[in-house]
């Protein structure tokens, strides 16, 4: 801006401040140089005509963000139902066409005609084993089996991928200046890597009876009060409210996601409970309320900081998950040994298989094709503009059905993502999983 | 005070039901309405700071209720004025109690606890040529106009709150307002 520009600018700027002060407006007009004028007659109009009530429009920015943000995930649950069946089916009908060749070969009559057993849950089981630990599942073996019939597993998009409300995905950065409109497409300025052929998932259950778990829940944590659904934390979200009013428990079915508050009529717990060691408590107290530390592993960490004392419980034996948080729980300890919040996710392993995985490049393929996820809500496919620094195998969190979830494998694109607003750090995600 | 709302807004059934679907899809009731709750709270409570928090409440309120909402051919904005006049009315009674969402869905049925003013209604809906063609500025000088104009804020006061220095907010304000006229006569003749 120029030093006449610059003068305009204050000559303006005083205008304005002497008509709100009150001083008689067209003296302040008669003052003003020509080109000033139209200016100052817009700032006239716009202190007679704007209404003072208006919002901020960063306000009204942000809360717009805001609420696109933490809106609930579109309720596909028809679909995640069927896929359970097309699933669970679809491995047990092809365990049994094995069999029905092995009996074709052996000689041993026509099985299809021996009235098989229904495709259960328990010829999954048996066709599967769980990962790296002894079983007593009928039908284990010590190297895990390898599921091939993957056309059915949860496919990584929006109504499938577990993104809690809590953690919302990705961070983004601003790095460079606003452009026009980037060109379309996923570049590549890394070499990719070598990714093994196959690799674990894990098939994860959390309690299926809402009610029944809260009640339960309640129970064991011992305090009272009324289970609701809650509808403002997602489709299938309850919270127990306490006898004060206080929300103490919060469970998302959908997420298999539970946070738990103490209230604040709840009694102090006995000095017994005091403790030096804080992850001993939060333990003890995860194992009294019934959270499964027994076919899935924790290690805890401890953090203190302001007289507070949180203790971590992160899966040993589980992969973690880019979009945070992570599987696990968090649980706030007071000095007396109160427990003062905890949450996380619900889970119990349930059964875990090898997978065949797609090579980078096929992956790749297919992120080009527009098969991949990203945690952005309003992602277009058709102008995606990625220029990947980074190729990694990762693992996202899918829901299986109502119940049950699957921890997948998944190659991580990261780079630097072309926007109308400027250069941004970005990632999305494909399936590794060879289909 | 239903009938005060657009009469035109023969598209809202299809936004709600949109909404409904998919919740992120609210955006265009949110773009509609917000500005008329904000002033309508304004209005009632006299001061930004807690129009805001109603502003949001309301709509944090109405996004969660908004699976148990029927449409019933009155506009979207009867409800969220009515969560609004709710909001309002819990703050009074009770300070920073937010409203439960089963009471939010009952407000779509007609026995809503607290009636509206529909004079506050039409007041808050008023919008003039200035206020549209505002709305079509870059958001920064949309909020330079508004913060100097509308909240009657000083230069040194907006640069506090926009993070500028007072400098830059003078000339933030004057190619604001070079926009703002340009835009208003492209209104005018276009």
């Amino acid at each position: 801006m120029d030093d006449q520009q610059d003068e305009k600018t204050d000559r303006l700027s005083e205008a304005v401040d002497r008509m709100q002060r009150g001083d008689d407006r067209s003296a302040i007009a008669e003052s003003l140089d020509p080109d000033v004028i139209p200016l100052f007659n817009l700032a006239v109009r716009l202190e007679d005509e704007l209404p003072t009530d208006l919002p901020d429009p960063e306000f009204r920015d942000n809360l717009r963000r805001e609420l696109l943000r933490s809106a609930p995930p579109t309720n596909l649950s028809v679909r995640r139902k069927r896929f359970l069946f097309d699933w669970r089916f679809g491995v047990a009908a092809a365990a049994l066409v094995v069999i029905a060749l092995i009996a074709v070969i052996y000689g041993t009559g026509t099985l299809m005609g021996n009235s098989p057993e229904p495709p259960a849950r328990e010829t999954v089981v048996s066709a599967l084993s769980v990962s790296g630990k002894e079983t007593a599942q009928p039908g284990a073996t010590e190297s895990p089996q390898v599921v091939t019939d993957t056309q059915v597993f949860p496919p990584i998009d929006a109504g499938h991928v577990v993104v809690v409300p809590l953690g919302t995905g990705t961070s983004t950065t601003v790095v460079g200046t606003p452009v026009t409109q980037p060109t379309p497409g996923i570049a590549l300025s890394t070499s990719l890597p070598e990714l093994p052929q196959t690799a674990p998932t894990w098939l994860l259950t959390a309690p299926n009876s809402p009610n029944e778990f809260l009640a339960t829940l309640r129970a064991r944590i011992g305090i009272s009060g009324e289970i609701k659904t809650d509808p403002s934390a997602g489709p299938d979200a309850f919270v127990l409210t306490d006898s004060t009013g206080f929300s103490t428990i919060h469970w998302n079915q959908h997420d298999a996601f539970f946070r738990y508050d103490r209230g604040p009529d709840e009694p102090t717990p006995p000095a017994s409970r005091a403790t030096s060691d804080p992850a001993a408590t939060a333990k003890d107290w995860l194992r009294e309320i019934g959270f499964d530390l027994t076919t899935i592993t924790y290690t805890e960490t401890v953090q203190t900081s302001a007289g507070q004392t949180v203790v971590h419980f992160a899966p040993t034996d589980l992969p973690v998950t880019p979009i945070p948080p992570g599987l696990g729980a968090t649980v706030g300890v007071g000095p007396d040994g109160s427990i003062q919040f905890a949450q996380g996710f619900w889970l119990t392993l349930a059964e875990s298989a090898d997978v065949q995985l797609r090579t980078s490049q096929q992956a790749l393929d297919a992120a080009r094709s527009g098969e991949w996820y990203s945690t952005r809500t309003s992602e277009d496919a058709s102008t995606l503009s990625l220029d990947v620094s980074s190729a990694t195998l990762s693992y996202l969190l899918t829901r299986a059905d109502d119940s049950s979830f699957l921890l997948q494998p998944v190659v991580a694109l990261s780079g630097t993502r072309g926007t109308v607003h400027g250069a941004e750090q970005d990632q999305i995600f494909v399936s590794a999983i060879r289909k | 005070m239903e009938h005060a709302e657009d009469a035109g807004s023969s598209d809202e059934a299809a936004l709600v039901e949109a909404a409904q679907n998919d919740p992120h899809a609210f955006e265009p009731l949110y773009e509609r309405y917000v500005d008329r709750i904000y002033r309508y709270a304004y209005r009632r409570v006299g001061n930004h700071a807690d129009a805001e928090d109603v502003t949001s409440q309301t709509f944090q309120q109405a996004l969660a209720g908004l699976p148990g909402y029927e449409w019933r051919g009155v506009p979207f904005g009867a409800w969220l004025y009515r969560i609004a006049g709710n909001v309002i009315a819990r703050r009074g009674r009770s300070s920073n109690r937010e409203i439960a969402v089963e009471d939010v869905t009952s407000l779509s049925q007609e026995d809503a606890d607290v009636e509206v003013d529909p004079a506050e209604i039409v007041a808050a809906q008023q919008e003039n040529d200035v206020t549209k063609a505002l709305r079509q500025l870059p958001l920064d000088q949309q909020r330079v106009i508004v913060l100097r104009f509308s909240q009657g804020m000083k230069n040194r006061e907006i640069g506090e709150v926009m993070g500028r220095s007072e400098g830059a907010v003078k000339q933030l304000l004057h190619r604001a307002m070079i926009a703002l006229r340009a835009t208003l006569e492209s209104n005018t003749h276009g």
